[in-house]
């Protein structure tokens, strides 16, 4: 069925009383109302706003903005970074959309970011791979220190189950094995030459679902 | 009578309920079944997500627990009483931990304390605790203020901090449930099934059970600056992490999430901002600055509720989710811009001069 992403007009309640007849539209926009709520409203998210030291160059502390400029630097120790975001997913979390925000080191010849999705079994970093993701490449560098952050995403559309051992080199979003649905996840990043600002998880929504 | 949901949630056949077609049971039954699901289910997803670039967030030699971070979070439901909280962070000693308090008001606080055992950055793994909330709460949101205690001669630093509610198990509790002034009403599947009546009741409790539903919050954006952060080492490498929303922030610092139509429809549809003001000396007369396309004004420090509704337009990202997404955080606007442009020294006071400051802002929509 199609997935309304749009207001249900709910029938009026009246309609609903003893003695009246149930007609099928009443019953229709109902289930539309519901579908809405859970495989639309209710999808997962999580938006990671990524705090970055504001020690200045001119060691001075300027307390204030959580990202790479207010002249504040990208540090050369950012250049391989791992980051964990945990996500807890739904039962609908089949395709996971990331959107992030970032900042690639002025200079740098080929700034990247791996995105690959664990279990977090025994509340661990390293649990089993879910999917081993996608890398992108070629990422935007900054003409300043204090330039706009760029940034990246992965797209909504993966029309098969991915089984690569290493990460695509197509971007694309990470997909969850059904028996890891609903679980607390980790998204395991890996920066070369790059630092992140923000991190956006997304359930993808579907337009259509078999009932 | 079994309050029960099926998760995946089972969905109704369209094609099963159009003119010249018999309502079967069917549709009615999993009619129920996928509203149970809804409230047992919707918005457990991440409440709260942030997270700290290494070497930012740090705290030394604290013999008691130091506050630091504040954000609000939205109930949903009152039947919905673990909130589990997932902390990132190290400490090279034993010793180092963080306490978590979700406050409502009027006394009614809930604390759990987070041991960290990790001993480097992303080591091994994370520390959970959950807060169980032992009497009915009926808040639309509460106060989590998190803070951090370090071993004497010893650091923590913290790494990223979550938050989620624990699904309600099926089957739902028996009786109507609430989420502030909305009732929900569990339906009973085996009075949905073959041979059972249609009863009026079924169609009126659907009615208000998806009204409901639809004012359940869901976080949209999620912020706190770091107070009182200590750290032995050289400032170079620890101890400067951002107390408040900058200019330099507006161009990135935001989410971009759907908000799904009806607030035209339906006036109890609504975003709210909460926003944390701060100033540690003079006089506060008050705050403006530009929020959700609308100038919203702080007019006291602490937190201060806005009810905002949409007027900004969609992002153009909007057509690769298939969903209506939009920017959700601090505009990027002149205005703003001027506001947000603060020194350190104006806000620990050493310029003499003490401006106010946005020390968190969390945004909360349908």
């Amino acid at each position: 069925m199609l997935i309304p992403t749009a207001f249900i007009k709910l029938p009026d309640e009246s309609g609903c009383y003893n003695g009246e007849v149930v007609m099928g539209g009443t019953v229709s926009q109902l289930a539309m109302g519901l579908a809405q709520l859970s495989h639309c409203k209710f999808l997962g998210e999580a938006h990671y706003q990524v705090s970055h030291s504001t020690y200045g160059p001119w060691s001075t502390i300027y307390e204030t903005g959580t990202r790479l400029h207010n002249y504040a630097q990208i540090r050369s120790e950012y250049k391989g970074r791992e980051y964990n975001f945990l996500y807890k997913s739904t039962a609908l979390s089949q395709k996971v959309a990331c959107l992030f925000s970032y900042a690639g080191e002025q200079g740098a010849d080929d700034p990247s970011v791996t995105i690959e999705v664990r279990s977090t079994s025994s509340n661990s970093y390293s649990g089993t791979v879910l999917d081993y993701g996608c890398k992108f490449l070629n990422l935007d560098t900054q003409g300043y220190s204090f330039s706009t952050d760029s940034f990246a995403f992965t797209g909504t559309t993966l029309d098969y189950e991915p089984s690569n051992s290493s990460p695509d080199l197509i971007v694309r979003p990470l997909f969850i094995p059904s028996a890891n649905r609903g679980e607390l996840l980790n998204i395991k990043v890996t920066v070369t030459d790059v630092a992140l600002s923000g991190f956006h998880i997304y359930d993808v929504y579907e337009v259509e679902v078999t009932p | 009578m079994s309050n029960s949901y099926t998760s995946s949630p089972t969905l109704v056949d369209p094609g099963r309920v159009t003119a010249s077609r018999t309502i079967r049971t069917t549709e009615i039954s999993r009619l129920g079944d996928l509203s149970n699901y809804c409230f047992g289910t919707g918005g457990t997803s991440n409440v709260l997500s942030q997270s700290w670039e290494d070497s930012t967030f740090r705290q030394d030699d604290s013999s008691s627990f130091v506050s630091m971070c504040q954000w609000y979070i939205p109930a949903l439901s009152s039947s919905h009483q673990e909130l589990n909280i997932v902390l990132s962070a190290w400490c090279p000693t034993a010793g180092g931990s963080a306490r978590f308090v979700l406050d409502y008001g009027g006394g009614n606080t809930y604390t759990t304390d987070i041991t960290i055992t990790d001993t480097s950055r992303y080591s091994s793994g994370f520390n959970t605790g959950t807060i169980t909330l032992t009497s009915t709460q009926n808040e639309f949101a509460a106060v989590l203020t998190m803070g951090v205690r370090a071993p004497v001669g010893d650091e923590v630093e913290i790494l990223s901090v979550m938050a989620y509610w624990s699904s309600l198990s099926s089957p739902l509790p028996t009786g109507q449930l609430f989420h502030t002034l909305s009732a929900y009403n569990p339906q009973g599947i085996n009075r949905l099934g073959a041979d059972l009546p249609l009863s009026a009741r079924f169609g009126v409790e659907m009615l208000e059970n998806i009204n409901t539903l639809r004012r359940r919050p869901r976080v949209l954006f999620q912020w706190s600056g770091v107070e009182g952060v200590s750290s032995g080492e050289s400032i170079a490498d620890a101890g400067a992490a951002p107390r408040a929303i900058g200019s330099g922030d507006l161009a990135s610092m935001f989410s971009e999430s759907a908000i799904f139509p009806g607030m035209f429809e339906d006036s109890t549809l609504n975003i709210f901002a909460y926003v944390n003001v701060k100033m540690n000396g003079g006089t506060f007369s008050s705050l403006s600055f530009d929020l959700f396309g609308q100038r919203v004004t702080c007019s006291s420090l602490g937190w201060n509720t806005f009810t905002l509704t949409l007027r900004d337009s969609e992002v153009p990202r909007s057509s690769e989710f298939g969903l209506s997404m939009y920017r959700v955080g601090p505009d990027d606007t002149v205005h703003n811009t001027d506001q947000f442009f603060i020194f350190g020294t104006e806000i620990n006071g050493t310029s003499s001069i003490y401006l106010p400051y946005i020390a968190g802002l969390t945004i909360v929509g349908v």
